[in-house]
């Protein structure tokens, strides 16, 4: 084991040697600028003796639900001396996300990891900067088939199994279990890989159970004014709904005076079960939003995954390819708990 | 003035000789064509050298003014970013510096979060902003797309900035230079001060070079030219064609062009076919440089000359044409004119045919007026010699009266009878030179001496014949002697003046005095023939005349008449006879003949 490490420190002091700008053939100082209109440039970000970079690049900034993550990241690169950065798009554009990756790619970053938005588009530039030489994970939404390293986050399937379970519970409950149910799911992105799993594991896990029409899927792409605006408007389209799945709280993350229609519902007996125990979704769950929350560990996602990352850039074995953070359950049993456990947002 | 006359006159003659310029036409047609052309050449020349100026003016005014709307353009897009940067020093950002210079990553999240938010919202602003970021000294950035972390050492806005005092808050700009995406940037900046006025960071905004092709992109100086953006290491930061971007303007317009282009507006014309025109857009220190290029001034020029040389040409072609034309119109009647009078050279009953009402028509109508005149002169003046030669016949006739004969032969006779030889000698003598003169060998003028000769001898054979009843002299002065005269005119009056005045008389004592003389200031030659006679009565001596005076009227007085016409048929009717009384009794006939010089 000692060996190993000394082979791997040996290792990264050859790189870092090799990365000096005395050695690097773009590390001349203005070294020109590029042909207007083309991608591949030469740099003025020429690669030295610096600490480890390690980018995170979630689906997008405004999604709030990543907070934790990046604080829980920022914490342990600065414990373990590497520079994180936490870079995205805006809102979520799986096209802009390739193009932010490449940057990371051209810029030589040691480790990515990325919250896949739309797998599809990004497989190919996880494995370009896989053989550029950067280690690349895949944190909160996994780009399966890619040649990345590792996937750090909630097991999505076992996540939507268990809002699955929880629905199954309440609608016996109410004594529901027999008839015919209008259920409408919200989503984030459709073609989301995390979430799409989160709908595959609620829907077997109520099969066979509970009788379920599935009416409608509605995407807000993971904004939080779309996500509450689509509920509302659904709501007042189609009254009669019966359930609601939410597998991501976004709806929930904004006041929730905006949605007094949904309210109404849930008032008149609709039952939502929903992903995720951030603060506010705590708080819209005990105001009767939703009957049960199942919720994931984004701070473990963060810590984790800087440093399993760090590890794997290091030449340290990464424990297992999939890192399930696991999950939280929540009911009105521990809403309050729960509540007093967690911080409020403060953003918006 | 003599010499202009001489140089005028030589190409006067080498045209004239070069050109063949024999006919009135091709004088005319040469002529109508220079004047024409001449003008119309020196006004092509004079066009074409404004023009080109012009031309060239406008171009250069053209280039300056939209070299100037870029710098405008610029500006105010400058102007607008920096307006934009005055958020710099909005809470939040403060905030996020003061807690990320401080390490307190949990306290900076909520202001992380509202960062990316608001400056997501400026960049949406305008569309060619790539990046909005707040940097602080610790080297950290959060910007448009999250947090990252920059090498202020190589960040050469940071260190412009970092290096300005804090009382110096104007802007700076650096680049273009690829941003982190890759993506070819400038940025500008402004520094951000603490409350202290410590430099904290700096509040960049990243600005797409896309701008530059939108500013000048669709700006066209001509066909080919354009504008192109240096930056101030002379590096291309915009120019139409995009391979050239990032290299250096020595490559494209050579090294020596580099060195004077510090000052505003330049024209430089050495470096062949391209007029240029810089500016410095000073706060960047960028050159906004326009390119026209000369080569097309000379294809519009070429244009211009091909439409000049067309035009005239064409001009000259349809002035040619026009010349050809109106030297027919206006030479044909002259030809026309010069055959009718070579045709009236050999025959005078031609007329020429008038087509014209101009001058030529009038010059024909003239020329037929002459051509008639001429027909009726030379009637006139087959008559006259028709007239004079039955005047003379009858003079002759009247010359060899037969009863005048017969008496000079009975004369004769009797002398011979009497014996008297000496006189029929000197009668026959005498009736011989009479006829001898008479006839004069067919000649129609004689001298005076022949024709006073010839009356001698009429009065001598007369004398002979009548007795002593009347004398005669003849006086004519020696100086006329030689001249000429129409013959016979004498003898006609003489035998008037014996048989009508002195042979009437009823005493001896008659006298015929023959008188020839000059009168001087009329250069006339005057004969008068006097006697002495019965004279005449006034009514008859006036009837006489008067039908001497109208010449040809009667056939009464044949012997005064024949003599009054044959005079004026030779010499007008300024010349004639006339009859007056003599003074005391008589009649004297005066003839009035011009002074014709006898030949030696």
């Amino acid at each position: 084991m000692k060996v190993a490490r000394l082979f791997c420190l040996s290792f990264l002091f050859l790189y870092l040697v090799l990365n000096l700008p005395l050695f690097s053939p773009d590390s001349r100082p203005g070294s020109g600028v590029a042909a207007a209109g083309s991608t591949s440039v030469s740099g003025s970000f020429p690669p030295k003796a610096r600490p480890l970079v390690i980018a995170i690049v979630p689906k997008s900034l405004d999604n709030p639900v990543f907070v934790d993550s990046m604080e829980t990241a920022m914490l342990t690169a600065k414990e373990l001396g590497v520079k994180l950065e936490w870079v995205a798009p805006f809102k979520v554009d799986p096209d802009l996300q390739v193009k932010i990756i490449e940057g990371l790619i051209w810029r030589k970053v040691d480790g990515i990891a990325i919250s896949t938005s739309d797998p599809e588009k990004i497989r190919k530039v996880i494995d370009k900067a896989v053989e550029a030489g950067i280690k690349v994970a895949t944190i909160d939404a996994d780009c399966p088939e890619s040649k990345r390293l590792f996937y750090c986050g909630t097991d999505n399937y076992k996540a939507g199994w268990a809002c699955g379970e929880a629905m199954v519970k309440i609608v016996t409950e109410r004594g529901l279990a027999g008839k015919k149910l209008k259920t409408a799911i919200l989503t984030g992105g459709i073609e989301a890989h995390n979430l799409n799993e989160r709908i595959r594991g609620f829907k077997e896990a109520v099969a066979g159970k509970l009788d379920l029409e599935y009416v409608a899927l509605l995407a807000c792409d993971d904004d939080t004014t779309t996500g509450a605006k689509m509920v509302e408007a659904y709501i007042r389209e189609h009254p009669e709904t019966d359930l609601f799945y939410f597998s991501g709280g976004w709806a929930f993350f904004g006041p929730t005076e905006s949605m007094p229609l949904y309210q109404e519902w849930c008032d008149n007996g609709g039952i939502a079960v929903s992903m995720d125990t951030f603060y506010p979704v705590l708080q819209a769950a005990k105001k009767g939003f939703a009957q049960a929350l199942v919720g994931q560990d984004f701070r473990k996602m963060g810590e984790l995954t800087v440093k399993y990352l760090v590890d794997a850039i290091n030449g340290l074995p990464v424990p297992m390819e999939y890192i399930d953070t696991g999950l939280e359950l929540a009911d009105e049993s521990n809403f309050d708990l729960l509540l007093s456990q967690k911080k409020p947002w403060e953003m918006k | 003035m003599k010499i202009l006359r001489a140089v005028f006159t030589g190409f006067q003659n080498r045209l004239v000789n070069t050109f063949k310029l024999r006919s009135l036409r091709s004088k005319f047609m040469l002529s109508f064509v220079f004047l024409s052309t001449i003008p119309l050449v020196i006004l092509a020349i004079f066009s074409y050298g404004v023009y080109h100026d012009i031309l060239q003016q406008n171009i250069q005014s053209y280039t300056s003014e939209v070299i100037d709307r870029v710098d405008r353009n610029l500006e105010i897009y400058l102007s607008d970013l920096e307006r934009i940067l005055e958020l710099r020093n909005d809470y939040y950002n403060l905030q996020f510096i003061k807690l990320s210079l401080a390490g307190d990553v949990e306290g900076n999240r909520k202001f992380i979060f509202r960062l990316w938010e608001n400056l997501n919202n400026i960049r949406n602003f305008k569309t060619e902003l790539r990046d909005v970021s707040i940097t602080t000294i610790g080297g950290v950035t959060v910007g448009c797309y999250g947090v990252t972390h920059t090498d202020l050492a190589q960040n050469v806005l940071f260190q412009t900035l970092a290096n300005r005092t804090a009382k110096d808050d104007s802007i700076a700009i650096w680049g273009p230079h690829p941003d982190w995406l890759g993506g070819p940037v400038f940025s500008v900046g402004k520094a951000i001060h603490g409350d202290y006025d410590n430099f904290l960071g700096i509040m960049s905004i990243d600005v797409d070079v896309e701008l530059l092709e939108r500013i000048c992109g669709n700006i066209r100086l001509g066909k080919t030219g354009y504008i192109m953006l240096l930056d101030e290491e002379n590096r291309i930061i915009y120019h139409p064609n995009r391979e050239l971007i990032g290299k250096g303007i020595g490559a494209l317009l050579g090294e020596a062009s580099l060195t004077d282009w510090q000052q505003d507006f330049t024209t430089k014309r050495r470096l062949g076919n391209q007029i240029i025109r810089v500016k410095t857009f000073a706060p960047a220190n960028w050159k906004i440089i326009g390119l026209s290029n000369r080569f097309e001034l000379a294809t519009e020029m070429q244009k211009i000359t091909g439409l000049s040389l067309t035009i005239i040409f064409s001009t000259i072609l349809v002035l040619t044409l026009m010349a050809v034309y109106f030297a027919h119109l206006l030479t044909n009647p002259l030809k026309e004119l010069q055959q009718s009078m070579r045709h009236a050279s050999e025959d005078l009953n031609t007329n020429v045919e008038i087509h014209t009402m101009d001058e030529i028509g009038e010059l024909s109508e003239t020329f037929n007026q002459m051509l008639a005149r001429i027909r009726q002169l030379m009637k006139q003046s087959v008559q006259e010699q028709e007239k004079r030669r039955r005047a003379e016949m009858k003079a002759l006739q009247e010359q060899i009266k037969p009863h005048f004969i017969y008496n000079t032969l009975d004369l004769i006779i009797g002398l011979l009878e009497t014996n008297k030889n000496e006189d029929v000698i000197n009668t026959v003598e005498a009736l011989g030179a009479f006829f001898r003169i008479s006839l004069s060998q067919g000649q129609e003028l004689i001298t005076i001496r022949e024709e006073a000769e010839h009356v001698r001898n009429y009065l001598y054979i007369q004398r002979r014949r009548h007795g002593d009843k009347y004398d005669y002299a003849i006086e004519i002065e020696e100086r006329l002697l030689n001249k000429k005269t129409i013959k016979l005119i004498l003898q006609p009056l003489v035998e008037n003046a014996i048989y009508h005045g002195v042979r009437e008389l009823e005493t001896p004592g008659g006298l015929i005095l023959i008188k020839g003389f000059l009168m001087e200031p009329a250069n006339t030659i005057c004969f008068q023939v006097i006697d002495n006679g019965v004279g005449m009565e006034p009514a008859k001596m006036e009837e006489i005349n008067r039908c001497l005076r109208e010449s040809g009227t009667g056939q009464q007085y044949f012997g005064l008449s024949n003599v009054n016409e044959r005079i004026r048929l030779a010499f007008g009717p300024e010349y004639g006879l006339a009859l007056s009384p003599t003074p005391g009794g008589g009649v004297t006939a005066t003839i009035k003949l011009p002074v014709v010089e006898g030949k030696g």
